[in-house]
């Protein structure tokens, strides 16, 4: 009988793709001591519900994804702890605490970090200005909300438009401050942009287009107080939402005993490891060098899902390549939904689209066609099976043979299909020239 | 948190489990108790010293005057009652917080605790108290047990009463046509709406009360009688019963109404609501009441065995009318399961149901509070079955008993409109094992059955527990329903990938399905307890979920590209 000892994972970080690897780690090795050691909270939450904790839809315990006993279950190790050192030699960890764990293998799973404003007087402001994408940011604005009348929000991308909408639930008068001429060029042409942004002013949001903090007034307790704009606007606020973006949370690996490679995020290869020895690393946090070369930083739930699994399938045994397959994402705006296939950032020169619009409703629907080929989706205002139309890619189908089975695809409700003949065509120019980068 | 006016709170202290939730319970676990168990309920309360004995409430002043007679300190066993059950909450609650928690109890978890045991206790003693007072109300002293107010015979002008009734259903598809027309409108479609409703709801109180008012000779001598002040109230309707449906089928209007307009922009919640909301006040309530003013027997073509259990009973087969047999016959044994098969038990419990009515319309507000984790589910299993087996059992030994049969037919009828069950008492002299058996399994089971557990705790308890407390843990036709729609086409698909795991489908599932667990896993499924009410289809922001009746698996689907994560929780 060949006694062996236990393997021993230790995953920093209990978002979304450390959990993923642990429950994988699991099913891959019933024996092996699993530990995930987590700084924001001591369960798996879902981040993409703090929105909807904060509209009071759900209560904090809804939020956690799994039942607290699955861990039991599943003898994963919940630590709520930051970790502070990393000595790949000893394999070992180190935590603010002061525990140290040892490891066979390492994942770091520290997701995302929200970007910072620079803007005169932000620094010296004490109170009122939010993020929008941890528990204590929800704390911070459910502790704000109740003395608050006028807010700014900045930004112009997903996070943004959920705090919008959180804060017009609770009656806020809100200004968004987006820098681009419409929302989320990233992901939408002008068409959608504007579709999105007549419908935020719909719901009484005073949405500033090309507009920029220039600098940020705060009262005698050091509560913000107003936002002054490039444009020479002051618009009183009692809360100020920062959501331009997130990078990787990588800043505090720099300092560490081994540090691991970091470029944008960390370096890793196809196979997700890192330049250490039995360190791994997977979601948010992670960036990938693909085979095809490419380097690639996918900060959306997902991927960071995607990778965990991988990272925690090349932990146990035979490693496998990661090779995202065609991008699909999906969103909410207020009550219009989206949902895109196809990598539209990355379409090539001479790409062009079909553009069609209902008469009345936010329903729209473009098709970017490349050669002849269809190459990707952006459809808003209805529900669409994203599987069906990245095949549809992936089959290199031809654009007509697209719009006439444009109705294999639909997800609707029952009864409550859209309906395409009433959607109305508009000729446009090339799809690509319309992009900023991101 | 959020800066809200004093209604603002107040709503959300009902849908929260708050001080006013619990309140609320005691009020309708009362209201349902006094209303079903009369004398039974009368009888307990006496016994446990919290209501007079032999207090008969002949005036209206009576019960103001006498307050101290009628509404008594309760006595020692009342309080004994209050304090046990709350103890044993907590102790049972305790169990399973720190169960979830971990080993100890936080100083938090045992605060929880403790508000909980005080919230069972304070319930259970609002509840004694509230029940007495509708038993008193709803049937006083003198009249223990049966109706109160004669059949209505010549005396009653029946045309008025027709007509007035069959407002309900002009009313209804008046409403139905500005909602189509003006769908695109919101705002001008709910003004429509309002207005049609609010018309016809005029009508109908004009013609009831004014026609009743100006006939003098329908209200009896000694008009300050609480009698006649009933009489009144009961609009020419021949017992409570029919003031009970009157005010659920307007309970479900409005709701339904509330619903319209909330999920205007989804066609399958607009179809499905105008449905329940048409059925409730055609065949739920109009068509009884009509049967009645032509001496045919009162019978709700919507329901069917097992969830109506005395369908089969044979004194009743014996006495309806050959087509109400064959209805009840082929409805339950043919056209339930096949219809089950092919949409599921959907097609029933949310389109149709009288129970499952209420619940999508009034009680939507309470939905989200269904308990979501595995224990919940377990019980729910063992339970619902158990109430299967109970019923089929049931039905056997009674059809049993009519052919081994001493005097069956003194063992009365019990359904809402014969109020037999407490005018039902078993003959011992009988000695007959399978009849006493029988009798006292038909009279129990419509007791605790039909009575506490569909209508006291099913609807009582939708300010704390959600709405389906009874098509989830109780009702032998959802059990039976659901056993075929295992095996049926109907099923919620998933989209694979793009699940994002926020909760809201879980936390708008009534059934208490852990949806995201399925939706998160990339697996399209079927529960047994599913209802089909689209809600979780409709709350999803990423469009993951969609009900479907799949003619034949797809081939052309494909398994997700992420390892799935089986967390399929149970069997």
């Amino acid at each position: 009988m060949e006694h062996r000892m236990a393997r021993r994972f230790v995953i920093i970080g209990n978002g979304v793709a450390g959990i993923t690897a642990a429950m994988t780690l699991r099913e891959r090795d019933p024996l092996a001591s699993i530990t995930v050691i987590g700084g924001e909270t001591p369960y798996f939450f879902s981040r993409t519900a703090l929105m909807y904790a904060y509209m009071n839809t759900l209560e904090r315990r809804d939020m956690e994804p799994f039942e607290r006993k699955v861990y039991r279950e599943r003898r994963i190790d919940l630590v709520l702890d930051r970790v502070t050192d990393l000595d790949a030699a000893a394999r070992t960890v180190t935590t603010a605490k002061g525990a140290t764990f040892a490891y066979d293998g390492l994942l770091l799973a520290t997701g995302s970090s929200p970007r910072a404003l620079a803007a005169p007087g932000l620094d010296d402001t004490l109170d009122g200005v939010v993020r929008f994408v941890s528990m204590q940011d929800l704390d911070a604005c459910e502790r704000l909300t109740p003395s608050t009348r006028e807010a700014v929000v900045v930004g112009g991308g997903l996070i943004g438009i959920e705090l919008v909408e959180c804060l017009v639930h609770h009656g806020v008068r809100t200004t968004f401050l987006v820098r681009e001429p419409w929302y989320w060029p990233v992901a939408l042409a002008r068409e959608e942009g504007v579709m999105v942004t007549a419908h935020m002013r719909a719901h009484g949001v005073d949405v500033r287009h090309e507009a920029e903090v220039a600098s940020v007034e705060r009262d005698d307790a050091g509560r913000v107080r107003a936002v002054r704009t490039k444009g020479g606007d002051a618009l009183a606020c009692q809360m100020l939402g920062v959501c331009i973006g997130v990078e990787p949370a990588v800043a505090w690996m720099r300092a560490l005993t081994t540090a691991p490679k970091i470029d944008r995020g960390v370096a890793v290869d196809a196979t997700l490891k890192t330049s250490l020895d039995g360190v791994w690393a997977a979601g948010d946090c992670a960036e990938v060098t693909l085979d095809t070369g490419a380097r690639v930083l996918e900060p959306i739930w997902y991927a960071a899902k995607r990778q965990g699994a991988l990272a925690a399938r090349n932990m146990t045994g035979k490693p496998a390549r990661y090779a995202p397959p065609t991008f699909f994402n999906s969103a909410k705006f207020f009550e219009v939904e989206y949902t895109t296939v196809g990598d539209l950032t990355a379409a090539p020169k001479g790409a062009a689209s079909v553009f069609r619009k209902h008469r009345t409703k936010n329903v729209s629907q473009r098709i970017v066609h490349h050669d002849g080929k269809v190459i990707g989706f952006n459809m808003l205002g209805s529900r669409w099976n994203h599987t069906v139309l990245s095949r549809w890619i992936d089959e290199e189908r031809p654009l007509a043979w697209c719009l006439a089975h444009l109705r294999d695809a639909q997800f609707d409700v029952e009864f409550g299909r859209a309906d395409l003949a009433a959607m109305r065509e508009e000729a446009l120019p090339l799809v690509s020239s319309q992009r900023v980068g991101a | 948190m959020r800066r809200a006016g004093s209604l603002e709170r107040l709503t959300h202290d009902v849908t929260h489990r708050g001080v006013t939730a619990w309140a609320l319970s005691a009020v309708l676990l009362g209201f349902y108790f006094g209303l079903y168990l009369t004398a039974e309920t009368k009888q307990l309360l006496t016994w446990l010293g919290v209501a007079a004995p032999d207090a008969p409430v002949a005036h209206l002043h009576d019960l103001a005057a006498n307050a101290a007679m009628h509404l008594r300190v309760p006595g020692l066993r009342a309080w004994a009652l209050c304090a046990a059950l709350g103890a044993a909450s907590a102790a049972i609650y305790g169990y399973f917080v720190r169960r979830d928690e971990g080993a100890s109890l936080s100083d938090d978890g045992r605060r929880k605790v403790v508000r909980l045991g005080a919230s069972v206790a304070a319930l259970t003693g609002g509840t004694l108290y509230a029940s007495h007072l509708f038993a008193m109300v709803l049937e006083p002293a003198e009249h223990h047990g049966r109706h109160l107010l004669p059949s209505p015979g010549e005396s009653w002008s029946s045309w008025k009463l027709l007509a007035a009734l069959f407002t309900l259903g002009p009313a209804f598809a008046a409403s139905v046509v500005p909602v189509w027309e003006a769908r695109a409108h919101r705002a001008v479609m709910l003004r429509k709406l309002s207005l049609t409703v609010a018309l016809a709801g005029a009508v109908l109180v004009v013609m009831l009360y004014g026609t009743h008012a100006l006939e003098p000779a329908a209200v009896p001598e000694g008009s300050r009688s609480l009698a006649a002040f009933a009489r009144r109230l009961y609009l020419a309707m021949d017992s409570k019963w029919g003031l009970y449906g009157l005010v659920y089928t307007l309970s479900v209007t409005a709701g339904g109404v509330y619903m319209l307009g909330r999920y205007l922009h989804n066609r399958y919640q607009v179809v499905r609501t105008l449905v329940v909301m048409a059925v409730q006040c055609t065949f739920g309530f109009s068509v009884p009441v009509v049967l009645g003013l032509f001496r045919q027997p009162e019978y709700y073509l919507s329901y069917f065995w097992p969830l109506k259990i005395d369908a089969f009973y044979p004194d009743n087969i014996f006495r309806d009318p050959t087509p109400f047999i064959l209805w009840s016959f082929l409805g339950s044994l043919v056209f339930v399961p096949i219809m089950g098969v092919f949409f599921g038990k959907r097609w029933y419990c949310s389109w149709v149901c009288g129970c499952g009515g209420l619940a999508n319309t009034a009680g939507e507000p309470f939905r989200p509070l269904s308990a979501k984790g595995e224990s919940a589910w377990k019980f729910e299993k063992a339970s619902i079955y158990a109430v299967l087996a109970l019923a089929i059992v049931t039905t056997a030994l009674v059809v049993m008993s009519a052919f081994m049969g001493p005097d069956t037919h003194a063992t009365g009828v019990w359904w809402p409109g014969h109020g037999a069950v407490s005018g039902y008492r078993f003959d011992p002299a009988r000695s007959d094992a399978v009849v006493t058996w029988a009798g006292q399994l038909r009279y129990y089971y419509g007791v605790v059955v039909v009575a506490v557990l569909s209508g006291a705790i099913g609807v009582g308890l939708y300010p704390l527990g959600g709405t389906r407390q009874w098509c989830r843990n109780f009702c032998p036709m959802a059990a039976l329903l659901g056993l075929v729609q295992k095996f049926g086409r109907y099923r919620i698909r998933v989209k694979n990938d793009m699940c994002i795991s926020c909760g809201l489908c879980t936390k708008a599932c009534e059934m208490g399905i852990d949806v995201r667990a399925y939706a998160q896993a990339n697996e399209s499924f079927t529960r047994a307890s599913c209802v089909g009410c689209g809600m979780c289809a409709e709350v999803c922001p990423r469009g993951v979920l969609q009900l479907e009746q799949r003619a034949a698996r797809d081939p052309q689907e494909r398994h997700g590209d992420l390892v799935q994560i089986r967390l399929r929780k149970g069997a």
